[in-house]
């Protein structure tokens, strides 16, 4: 087990200094920066100004020392300054992050509140009516852009039922009732691709479940119909969600910036938008790094869990 | 009653009859035949089909000039003389819906095969040289695959820039790592086979090796695997439009429209409905298809190897 872990430690150490290299090439390599932003378009480009500002900026050395002192400021936690609003890009992610945790955390909530029962009772009843409406709700589901649904489902609640949700962002600490209100929308745009992912999957896993022999001797042993459903065969069917959810946290990381765009939430989302209107790439960067470092480090604790659950695994 | 390996034998006997008498078809028509037998797929590959014809034909099917601005009729609803209303600059929506399908088909499918050509070389490359090489490379795909897809796409858009042909880069390099680990599988696994041994021992040499024995086992997964990635990709093509980091207007594109709609939202509902419910019907007749691709595929390969 131990082996396992520092195994997938250094794979994942590995991935995130790539991940940094590629971040830092992709900024390098995109038009304009920042001494083009401090001069603007009216300032005479002399040699020696261009000269003197790269000097300044570090941006005369090779590109590989550049690297290392932009690594190391990162690690000290110096992700830089925003080139439009000079404020530290880590004081705007901070702002920022918790609209999207928020967001992200209640649509997986949902994703999982709603998907795992509905496939559990499409697999009891398979074939049934239950089973085939939620086949065609998942298929349909797949294909639904968020975006879109979300604009429907804010046209739906504003004719039909006359509900607006409220303008302002608040955060679930401070105002419970209208943060959900803000964000109850928004995270089942967010959540529905995924509802349909959960309920095949865990459809598919309980129906591969049932048949088993230990659900045999369980129901054999005289324990009540529900205990061997949802004690024992879900328990393994589980197992397999743990498999997707490093996919449905990538999925809504992305997803994230539509849905924020659509209801404005001041999210990562429309802060990395943002930030690429403006082409103010500290900005850009920062989003970027963070966003990919949390989603490197989900993946790493969804295989850690599974190599904890499946033995087999770890001999990889 | 039959025993275990009785049952066994005896339909390995009925299949072996039945590949002995089957009349000589290509595989490309058993395959076919194969994903026909549901019909859903059959529903599948006709919506496929008649997108794709709409599409291509964009210019004679739709009514009016996607681009023609009548201010006159701005915002008007649906009625007899624009099927699907007009937009907020008075163009006909329903011209616009046909001509953003093409703009997604040709991005997408432009961007799938540019992905798919070179992921796969890619793939079989790193599958084949083995070793060192190979272990470097899966460490380079597992760094991509750390990236979540839609924000590499807005990243590179922000590096390439939008337009039409800024897209179509940008989707190929985001399924280029998909594509190189989707056949670095099977190339593996075909190496250690031993018709590959005995073709290097008759001095076959590696491009013959890897074209003519090893890429005739890949075809078919990719196949499935691309079109699962096309619908993927006008997704991603759309999200990219919605954003305002792909084709630009007044360029018509699905993205765009269901931008500009936002602000109409409630003004003009079917601004927004019909080019998303465009995307929706995409997206779900590829998956369709790929699905029953992907089901025909796959006893082809356990079957009839």
């Amino acid at each position: 087990m131990f082996k396992y872990i520092v195994r997938r430690t250094m794979a994942t150490t590995f991935t995130l200094i790539g991940i940094t290299i590629v971040v830092f090439l992709l900024i390098r390599v995109a038009p304009g920066d920042i001494i083009d932003t401090m001069l603007g378009i009216y300032t005479k480009r002399t040699p020696e100004l261009i000269a003197e500002m790269e000097a300044f900026f570090g941006l005369d050395k090779p590109l590989y020392i550049q690297y290392f002192y932009w690594l190391g400021d990162i690690l000290q936690g110096d992700l830089g300054t925003s080139w439009r609003t000079s404020k530290p890009v880590l004081e705007l992610l901070k702002e920022s992050l918790p609209v999207t945790l928020e967001l992200t955390s209640l649509a997986m909530f949902i994703t999982v509140l709603i998907g795992v029962p509905v496939g559990v009772i499409s697999a009891l009843k398979r074939d049934k009516l239950f089973d085939n409406v939620a086949r065609i709700f998942s298929f349909a589901a797949l294909g639904l852009p968020n975006f879109w649904q979300a604009a429907m489902m804010i046209l739906v609640t504003s004719l039909l039922f006359n509900w607006f949700p409220p303008l302002s962002f608040v955060t679930i600490f401070e105002n419970p009732k209208e943060s959900l209100e803000l964000m109850i929308l928004p995270a089942i745009a967010l959540g529905t691709v995924n509802i349909a992912n959960v309920v095949r999957l865990t459809r598919s896993a309980m129906l591969e479940e049932m048949p088993k022999d230990y659900i045999r001797t369980a129901r054999s042993k005289g324990l009540k119909e529900r205990a061997v459903i949802w004690g024992h065969a879900l328990r393994n069917a589980l197992i397999s969600i743990i498999t997707i959810i490093g996919l449905m946290v990538g999925y809504m990381l992305g997803g994230a910036v539509t849905v924020e765009a659509v209801f404005t939430l001041p999210g990562i989302g429309r802060l990395i938008l943002w930030s690429i209107y403006q082409r103010d790439y500290p900005v850009t960067q920062g989003v970027l790094l963070l966003t990919c470092t949390f989603f490197v480090l989900i993946n790493f604790i969804v295989d850690i869990l599974y190599g904890i659950i499946n033995p087999q695994i770890r001999y990889d | 009653m039959m025993t275990a390996p009785d049952l066994l034998k005896a339909q390995e006997e009925l299949l072996l009859d039945d590949m002995a008498n089957r009349p000589a078809r290509s595989w490309i028509a058993d395959v076919f035949s194969e994903a026909i037998r549901s019909r859903l797929v059959v529903v599948g590959f006709v919506i496929m089909l008649i997108i794709t014809l709409l599409a291509i034909f964009a210019s004679h099917v739709a009514p009016y000039d996607p681009e023609e601005i009548i201010a006159a009729q701005r915002l008007s609803s649906p009625n007899k003389e624009h099927i699907f209303g007009t937009d907020h600059l008075g163009r006909d929506i329903l011209s616009r819906v046909l001509y953003g399908v093409q703009t997604s088909l040709a991005v997408s499918l432009s961007s799938i095969f540019l992905g798919m050509f070179f992921g796969s070389i890619l793939g079989l490359i790193s599958g084949y040289i083995g070793g060192r090489f190979d272990n470097v490379m899966n460490r380079i795909l597992d760094v991509f695959f750390g990236i979540p897809t839609l924000l590499f796409a807005i990243a590179l858009s922000a590096v390439l820039g939008t337009g039409i042909l800024n897209p179509i880069i940008a989707i190929a390099i985001i399924n280029v790592p998909f594509f190189a680990r989707l056949v670095r599988g099977p190339t593996l696994a075909e190496k250690a086979k031993q018709y590959i041994l005995a073709a290097r021992a008759i001095g076959a040499d590696t491009s013959r090796i890897v074209f003519r024995y090893i890429f005739p086992n890949v075809i078919p997964i990719v196949i499935v695997q691309g079109t699962v990635s096309l619908s993927y990709a006008i997704l991603i093509e759309a999200s990219l439009g919605f954003v305002g980091l792909g084709v630009q207007p007044p360029t018509p594109s699905l993205g765009n429209m269901l931008n500009e709609g936002r602000t109409f939202l409630e003004l003009a509902p079917w601004f927004s409905i019909f080019p998303g419910l465009a995307i929706m019907i995409m997206i779900m007749a590829f998956n369709l298809a790929g699905d029953g691709l992907r089901d025909a595929l796959d006893p082809m390969m356990r079957g009839t190897r």
